[in-house]
């Protein structure tokens, strides 16, 4: 067995599982991530010393209680809702990425995200309004209407797809159905949009600008627990996702289930994008660029690394996005999608063109 | 001699069509994979070599009968007892990004590992013996975007043994390979068979290659599969059966298809030696039909002294110093 | 001696002053045309508002919309008296477009444009709207339900053949992009289009003067003259009652131009229409800034700047309640102005489908919205006020 010494030899032990990989990134991401958490902290449109911050922090009182507010209900909600929502358009891009195997594959391909910009168009455009009577005295099931509208929606867009997803083979297939499937959705908000009053027109065109500041206290559970959950089911695939890089027919060699993988990827993006959506808006450009940005920090294709590193990516590129919307020192705020755009394009525009040249 | 690896019993391939009822492919087909064998699937294009082989696999289902796959019903199997029992290498070997040899490898572990995927000593001890089996050594620390298509397909067929699956089937695994790399890699099937005591069944075009390496063939025409040893096969005249088409004959004699003669006219080509033999194939290529005996036209080496050849067309001779010349002659006087 | 006889009665006639009429042809055409007629002897001044001029030229008159929106050219209409000789069209523009007036049949495309159109008596001659769907004045939505005013649609979709069909002499439409308008298209049809640019007025006043705008086409000058000065003297009064309470009985007022999830509120500028109608009612707009642009900030900001404020108008579509604004975000219940429950929306007047009469009557009866600002801002001046758009949202 002298050839297995030498391949041992060509290998060393320590690093024969992730062999090439930067594992270094993860911990640093993990550090930076906490550094940007407490710079959003920090840093708002109210200029509040940093003390008076941790006094809130702490479960103190500052020397005004609007500061006290701000800090514990604007931007601790704020901070965190960019962290979830970040690290589950990352993960919920690999997933569609890995699955596509097209690296322009984003978590709204399927058409989730036109779902959701259905229920919230039907909501905002047909009811009485972003907050309507529908919502009055509902309490927090009012709070949840239109994240159940959103989540509705992602969820029909989801049952049609899983529909197919049972039925086709091909996951191109499954790509130009869903994408097609985005395009009628579209076309029905159009319609609706189309037929209704310029002031809901501008609460839709709102939402869709996307924002991070809009989930409270109350409702961040919510985010956080369906956010959770689709991360979970994310990391219970990681295996099958691995294999999948191989393409269909080998994983299934390997001993992947197809049917049942598809379906449970389905149902990740479908958890990891239906409330994200719903309480942020469709956020553009995160769910695509991460998943690069990660690989190309990681140098790894192994999702045990890839999952967790989307996830810190994409927390800490949301959290990035919200603090430019937000340009500390000034009271002005710029469209989420605008920031994420212009951070988010580059990324993709230096990836395709790599693999123009054949380097990825 | 142990029980087969796999076993077809009345096994018929195809693809079920809504509207024009099933198109099969092959019927009630009896087949044998034994273990320690190297089996080459031969036929010609579109007659259901692939079908056959994902049907196998696992990746087709069969329009009927049923396969075994040591003792169990390939049917019934979880994707995962499918894996651990049946590997596979497809004609194109991915290229993922960012992936090493020994990652690529290491995917064949999926059947052994727990739901992470976490690879144990007895994995990393298969891992390496696969790759070294392969003789990939020195491939397995580079990424797969710096390797050759040999190189990746080599490291496919590692990763299938990696797999420990008693069953191999690979769909033509040389299709884009050159032919050093080709042979290369039937030898290596050959010796993973006979080392390793796997079955192995590839599907290949390469007749010539099959006929050396194999221990046994399966040949696929639309009548049905032919199995046999490749020399008993060729003797049968299986081979030309299956292979025969207009203007082609598998020649018993040198193991080679050969173009069919045509009413050409008749050449006699004297002497022997390289020079002879590549005469030969120049004017069969060209059409013309060999002689053995002196006729109308003949051709032979100068005797002279000079090198070259002598052209005869009806007692008019003439002086060439190419096969080109001399083809290009008879053209011409033949007008 | 008959040659220099007549000479000199031709030389007599020319040193009489023009033919003078007493008022402005407003029914039919001119007969006998006299080139030294003003055919306009009531003309129209303007007061207040900045987006059109007007000039009369004997048996014409020359109107010109400048900044009708963003990067507008100067839109220059000719309106010939009917019955008399057009000047040549060289003698304007490119783009002058000529109409004869009075004018006949017309098209609206905004529901701001038909509280003028009402007031001038002129509802008989309106033939089309853009939609029904959204329009407040009960006699234009009788109209809409007997069949004797289309509906043309709006923008770029404007049903052409439809407009085409009706023939109207004349169309009022608004312009926001070039790209998504309807004048583009109806220009390319020939049709006479004017560009109603009074949504670009900063004044209140300004914008409702834009009714004399509309008089222009059917020689109702003095009409317009008389109304207007009716609506300028009641803005003037009521001002006059704000102005006499003092600097520091003025509250301060959020104006929440809330929207949702963009995180973002826009608060106008001192200079723009919705700043200058809460402080000529005596209120402080928070959080404004110098200038007539709005300005884009974050939740946090307003929740600094703007937890104090004494009065939330909350001009937002669909609140009607204080449940239903905390249910929009529970943060707005920490507002000063919530928990005192001075909270007023602008929706008392609002149809079936949810069009809104404040941005239809009031955006052209700026002394009505003063009135119920001044009612909200200071309710012991007028305690029996009767609210035409503005109510006070329940909270529990």
């Amino acid at each position: 067995m002298a050839g297995a010494d030498r391949a041992r030899q060509a290998i060393s032990p320590s690093s024969r599982e992730f062999a090439g990989a930067r594992l270094y990134v993860l911990p640093a991401l993990l550090i930076l991530l906490g550094a940007l958490l407490l710079l959003s902290l920090a840093l708002g449109s109210a200029a509040i010393p940093l003390d008076q911050i941790l006094r809130a922090l702490l479960g103190g009182e500052a020397d005004s209680p609007a500061w006290t507010n701000i800090v514990l209900k604007f931007r601790l909600p704020k901070s965190l809702t960019a962290m979830l929502a970040g690290a589950a358009l990352g993960a919920g891009g690999l997933l569609m990425q890995t699955y596509f195997r097209n690296p322009l594959a984003e978590p709204f391909v399927l058409g989730l995200s036109s779902g959701a910009s259905l229920g919230v168009a039907l909501i905002v455009l047909t009811s009485g309004g972003v907050g309507g009577a529908l919502l009055a005295g509902l309490g927090l099931a009012g709070d949840l209407l239109l994240t159940a509208a959103a989540g509705a929606g992602a969820a029909l867009a989801m049952g049609i797809v899983l529909l197919v997803a049972l039925r086709v083979r091909s996951g191109v297939t499954l790509l130009i159905l869903g994408l097609m499937f985005g395009y009628l959705v579209s076309a029905m908000v159009s319609l609706l949009l189309y037929f209704a009053l310029p002031e809901r027109i501008q609460a839709y065109i709102n939402w869709t600008f996307g924002s991070f500041g809009g989930v409270t206290v109350e409702q961040l559970p919510i985010l956080a627990s369906v956010t959770l959950g689709g991360l979970l089911l994310s990391a219970a695939l990681i295996k099958p996702l691995n294999a999948l890089l191989l393409g269909d027919e080998y994983a299934r060699s390997l001993g992947v289930d197809l049917p049942r993988t598809r379906c449970g990827i389905v149902l990740a993006v479908a958890l990891l994008v239906s409330a994200v959506t719903a309480y942020c808006g469709p956020i553009a450009f995160i769910g695509i660029a991460v998943p690069h940005l990660c690989r190309g920090l990681l140098a790894s294709a192994d999702h045990r690394l890839l999952l967790p590193g989307t996830c810190l990516t994409g927390a800490c590129v949301a959290i990035c996005a919200s603090l430019i919307a937000e340009l500390p020192g000034n009271n002005l705020v710029l469209p989420l999608n605008v920031v994420t755009a212009i951070l988010g394009a580059p990324v993709v525009m230096v990836v395709v063109l790599r693999r123009a040249r054949g380097i990825a | 001699m142990t029980a087969p690896a796999l076993t077809t019993r009345g096994l018929t391939i195809g693809y079920r069509r809504r509207r024009k009822g099933d198109l099969v492919l092959a019927r009630s087909l009896c087949l044998e994979l034994a273990r320690g064998r190297l089996i080459g699937l031969l036929g010609p294009n579109g007659v259901g070599k692939s079908t056959l082989l994902r049907t196998l696999g696992g990746l087709h289902p069969a329009l009927a009968g049923r396969v075994r796959l040591a003792g169990h019903d390939l049917a019934r199997l979880s994707p995962r007892a499918l894996a651990r029992q049946l590997s596979l290498v497809l004609t194109f070997a991915p290229q993922p990004a960012l992936m090493t040899g020994y990652g690529l490898v290491a995917l064949g572990r999926q059947p052994q590992s727990d739901w992470l995927g976490r690879l144990g000593d007895v994995d990393h001890a298969a891992i390496a013996w696969a790759i070294s089996a392969v003789g990939a050594d020195e491939l397995a620390a580079s990424p797969l975007a710096a390797l050759s298509d040999g190189q990746r397909q080599k490291l496919m067929i590692a990763r299938a043994l990696a797999q420990e699956a008693p069953v191999m089937l690979l769909d033509e695994p040389t299709a884009y390979l050159d032919l050093p790399r080709r042979v290369e890699t039937m030898q290596l099937l050959k010796r993973l068979a006979h080392s390793a005591g796997r079955a192995i069944l590839v599907s290949t075009h390469d007749l010539d290659l099959a006929l050396r390496s194999c221990d046994q063939l399966w040949l696929m025409s639309a009548t049905g599969v032919v199995t046999g040893a490749p020399e008993d096969l060729v003797l049968a005249g299986a081979l030309g059966e299956t292979f025969d088409a207009a203007g082609f004959r598998f020649d018993q004699d040198s193991g080679a298809f050969i173009q069919a003669s045509s009413p050409g006219r008749l050449v006699c080509v004297r002497g022997g030696g390289a020079q002879a033999i590549w005469m030969r194939r120049a004017l069969e290529r060209s059409g013309y039909a060999l002689s053995d005996e002196p006729g109308a036209i003949n051709v032979a080496r100068r005797n002279d002294g000079e090198t070259g050849w002598k052209l005869t067309i009806a007692g008019r001779a003439s002086a060439h110093s190419t096969i080109q010349s001399v083809l290009a002659a008879l053209e011409d006087g033949g007008a | 001696m008959k040659t220099t006889l007549l000479a000199l009665t031709i030389f007599v006639a020319s040193l009489l002053p023009a033919v003078a009429l007493d008022a402005n042809l407003t029914d039919g055409c001119a007969s006998d045309y006299d080139a030294n007629v003003d055919y306009f002897p009531q003309k129209t001044e303007i007061i207040h508002a900045a987006g059109f001029s007007v000039g009369y030229f004997g048996n014409y008159k020359v109107v010109r919309v400048a900044d009708a929106y963003d990067g507008a050219p100067d839109f220059t209409y000719v309106l010939l008296q009917c019955g008399t000789p057009a000047p040549p069209a060289t003698d304007f523009a490119d783009n002058a477009q000529f109409i004869a007036v009075p004018a006949r049949d017309l098209i609206t495309l905004s529901t701001s444009q038909l509280p003028p159109l009402s007031r001038l008596g002129l509802l008989d001659h309106l033939v089309g709207v853009d939609s029904g769907f959204y329009i407040s004045a009960p006699e234009v939505a009788d109209m809409i339900a007997a069949g004797a005013v289309a509906e043309v649609g709006f923008g770029a979709q404007i049903n052409i053949e439809m407009v085409l069909e009706l023939a109207p002499d004349l169309v009022m439409s608004y312009g926001l992009d070039p790209a998504t308008d309807a004048h583009p298209a109806l220009l390319e049809a020939d049709v006479f289009t004017a560009l109603d640019g009074s949504w670009r007025e900063q004044s209140p006043l300004g914008r409702a003067e834009w009714l004399k705008f509309l008089a222009l086409f059917y020689n109702l000058e003095a009409e317009a003259k008389a109304i207007y000065a009716d609506i300028v003297a009641g803005y003037q009064a009521i001002k006059a009652l704000a102005d006499s309470v003092d600097a520091d009985e003025r509250p301060a007022v959020l104006l929440n131009s809330f929207l949702g999830y963009a995180d973002a509120w826009f608060i106008p500028g001192a200079d723009t229409y919705a700043s200058r109608l809460i402080r000529d009612a005596g209120g402080r707009l928070l959080l404004s800034e110098a200038g007539s642009a709005s300005h884009a900030l974050s939740f946090e900001a307003v929740y600094a700047g703007g937890l104090d404020a004494d009065i939330w108008l909350i001009e937002t579509f669909g609140v009607d309640t204080g449940a239903a604004l905390l249910a929009l975000d529970s943060r707005f219940g920490d507002f000063a102005a919530f928990k005192s429950g001075a909270l007023w929306n602008n929706n008392r007047d609002e149809n079936v489908n949810g069009g809104n009469n404040y941005y239809e009557l009031g955006a052209t009866s700026p002394h009505l919205v003063l009135a119920d600002l001044l009612a909200i801002f200071h309710p012991e001046i007028n305690p029996s006020h009767e609210f035409a758009f503005y109510q006070r949202l329940p909270v529990e």
